[in-house]
């Protein structure tokens, strides 16, 4: 099966429809973003499909949450609000709660999608949940 | 005295501006992301006198410090703020 490396959180995922085609929508299978087939042979190349920043940051929560069983809580919306700021100051979605602006902290950070969640019930920020936290 | 070290961006940081707000308690306040060098290097220097990583909201009330959200210490220090 082909592998497409994602330009958001920089891991390959597998391409599973075979016949894809270039300027096809995919979604990432690490962190949920839309992406978009630039290529597809000599090697898949995806890119980020163009969307205006508040429907790209809300649906690749909304997938990344659904992937990984996460909830939102009602401070969501001061956290979108943060991502959205970072991307006008800085460029892209980087963690509101970081000082870093590196890709690893482009949401759903590296630390996110490393296991905090489970380990303290919530993200950094308090942006993804355990259904059960408090 | 309030002070506090903070992001603009932050959620946590805008939910204890707005705790302090509510509380009508006057703070300086220092946004280490839009900072200027000067003022960011003092916070830095700060933060390393009291050995915090940078971590925020950092509130300190007369000299308690606060890392994190958590509103009932905060909250505790002003009242032992005030005796």
């Amino acid at each position: 099966m082909n592998r497409v490396l994602c330009p958001v959180c920089n891991v390959r995922f597998p391409l599973r429809d075979p016949d894809s085609d270039p300027g096809d929508t995919v979604i990432c299978t690490v962190c949920g973003a839309c992406l978009r087939l630039a290529a597809i042979a000599p090697e898949p190349v995806a890119e980020r499909a163009p969307e205006p920043p508040e429907e790209e940051i809300n649906g690749r929560i909304d997938r990344f949450a659904e992937m990984r069983g996460f909830v939102f809580d009602d401070g969501r919306e001061i956290v979108v609000e943060g991502l959205l700021q970072k991307y006008e100051m800085f460029g892209d979605f980087y963690c509101p709660c970081r000082m870093e602006n590196v890709d690893e902290n482009v949401c759903p950070c590296l630390d996110t999608r490393s296991g905090s969640v489970k380990r303290d019930g919530h993200c950094l920020c308090g942006l993804f949940w355990l259904p059960d936290a408090e | 005295m309030v002070k506090m070290y903070s992001l603009s961006t932050c959620p946590w940081c805008k939910k204890m501006k707005r705790l302090l707000d509510d509380e009508g308690i006057a703070y300086d306040v220092v946004d280490l992301d839009i900072a200027e060098d000067d003022e960011k290097q003092q916070a830095f220097a700060e933060m390393a006198e009291h050995g915090l990583s940078p971590a925020f909201p950092i509130t300190i009330v007369d000299g308690d410090v606060i890392q994190g959200y958590h509103p009932d210490r905060v909250k505790a220090a002003l009242e032992a703020a005030d005796e």
